[in-house]
């Protein structure tokens, strides 16, 4: 064929005319991501499932509010997939258990694995190893804070909480982090 | 609770979800009072959105994509809540009374959070208008506008209460504040987390007394499921024990006869 494959924005513009096959694509090329996150976030495969169907239920609807200016689609379908997933924990009070040190090392895989296999199912992703590396980078008490606001869900008060810092140090971890965690990208990326 | 810091302060936790409804709504008014700051946020929410891909790609089971197909194929276009299953409808006034159980009732927000909370919808809802949609949003937005005016005149009012309204089984995530003040015959509800629902559906607003609900009025949501509608009631707002909101034939209806998706008590 010499038509390249439509891109996500062309695609998400025909979701919103009503084109079935046009959803169809986007879960083939996304719904992995999604599934990955939602596992991650919530820990259980049911659940999980529930909000891949869920995430790809509100493109369906909501494809005509899509548009560049909020950003790379597959960024703005994921943070569709993790406001669902945080809101599940919340609604259902139900939080996957904790962890911190070598559980959460070993959850993370933030060690370096040179033989590691990620699929390429979706081009446009970032290498996941990079983004590990840039995370295994950061002082283990910046990432702890990224880990429980991300995939946790935690408000800042029940991070503090949770970790017994003040809330002030919270924030300095969780800017620190980010800006650390976006120049070591932008450093790998450019 | 009162935010000591700058607005600026909490962009990067606002970047990783981490506020609170009522912390967010300030960020949000911030921003949109000093659009400027709009980049130093993004620089955050660049890298909060790349935690997203940290997790490895999990394919779903075939059965995920086959039952979204299903809902699709079975619902069309409809509204987001067409096709999902009906909550068990018990008794409106056992639905009521058990909302209005103390324990469910929250506390309001603070005014200004909720003024904050108020300009950030409104903020949105401009945001999503279409370049080819301007001029035909115009007059919408200045309709919008004079709400807006209506509603931070009422906000400002000193005896204005801030009363929380609750979504029910049905709606679970919406929420909203009722803002009244005793004595008088105008109040404004906010709400949050409702759908755009079907045309030939809308929101019913219902205000209770003595367990008689009657029709307050209509409400819409924009995509964001914000919704803002100013009541004027015939008599003081305060001689009325609760507030609701129902889904009804877009005529609307003399009681209610569909779902309730939010409650609140009164108490001024």
């Amino acid at each position: 064929m010499n038509h390249p494959d439509p891109s996500d924005v062309e695609l998400a513009a025909s979701v919103a005319r009503g084109d079935e096959a046009a959803l169809e694509a986007l879960y083939d090329r996304h719904a992995a991501s999604v599934m990955g996150l939602a596992l991650r976030i919530l820990g259980e495969s049911g659940a999980a499932e529930e909000v891949v169907q869920e995430t790809f239920w509100r493109l369906w609807q909501r494809a005509g509010t899509y548009s560049q200016e909020r950003g790379v689609f597959a960024g703005w379908l994921l943070r569709i997939c993790r406001n669902l997933s945080i809101d599940k924990i919340r609604r259902e009070q139900v939080r996957p258990g904790f962890f911190g040190g070598e559980a959460a090392e070993a959850a993370l895989a933030l060690k370096p694995d040179p033989g590691s296999d990620v699929p390429s199912l979706v081009s446009s992703r970032r290498d996941a190893q990079v983004l590990r590396n840039a995370l295994a980078g950061l002082p283990p008490e910046q990432r702890q804070v990224l880990e429980l606001a991300y995939f946790r869900g935690l408000t800042r008060q029940e991070i503090a909480e949770h970790t017994g810092a003040p809330l002030g140090t919270i924030h300095t971890r969780a800017r620190l982090g980010l800006e650390k965690l976006r120049s070591a990208l932008a450093e790998e990326y450019t | 609770m009162a935010m000591k810091q700058s607005p600026e302060d909490l962009f990067p936790l606002y970047a990783l979800g981490a506020l609170n409804e009522e912390e967010r709504a300030q960020v949000e008014a911030y921003l949109e009072a000093n659009p400027d700051s709009r980049s130093r946020l993004v620089a955050y929410q660049d890298a909060a959105d790349a935690l997203a891909e940290l997790p490895d790609p999990e394919p779903p089971p075939s059965r995920v994509k086959a039952a979204l197909m299903e809902r699709v194929r079975s619902a069309g276009q409809a509204a987001p809540e067409a096709d999902s299953p009906p909550p068990a409808r018990a008794d409106f006034w056992t639905r009521l009374r058990a909302w209005l159980a103390p324990s469910r009732l929250q506390t309001g927000l603070s005014l200004a959070a909720i003024a904050l909370a108020l300009a950030a919808g409104l903020w949105s809802l401009s945001l999503r208008s279409q370049v080819a949609e301007l001029q035909a949003e115009n007059a919408r937005l200045a309709g919008e506008l004079q709400t807006q005016r209506e509603v931070l005149a009422q906000i400002s009012a000193p005896e204005s209460q801030a009363l929380a309204v609750t979504g029910t089984e049905a709606r679970p995530q919406a929420g909203g504040q009722l803002i009244a003040a005793p004595d008088r015959t105008e109040a404004v509800l906010l709400v949050r987390g409702l759908a755009v629902l079907d045309p030939d559906q809308t929101y019913q607003i219902w205000l209770i007394r003595d367990q008689l609900p009657a029709s307050a009025g209509f409400l819409t949501v924009n995509e964001e499921g914000i919704g803002v509608v100013i009541l004027r009631p015939s008599d003081p707002i305060d001689t009325f024990q609760a507030v609701g909101v129902s889904i009804e034939p877009q005529a609307g209806s003399d009681q209610p006869t569909g779902d309730i998706v939010l409650l609140g008590e009164i108490s001024l």
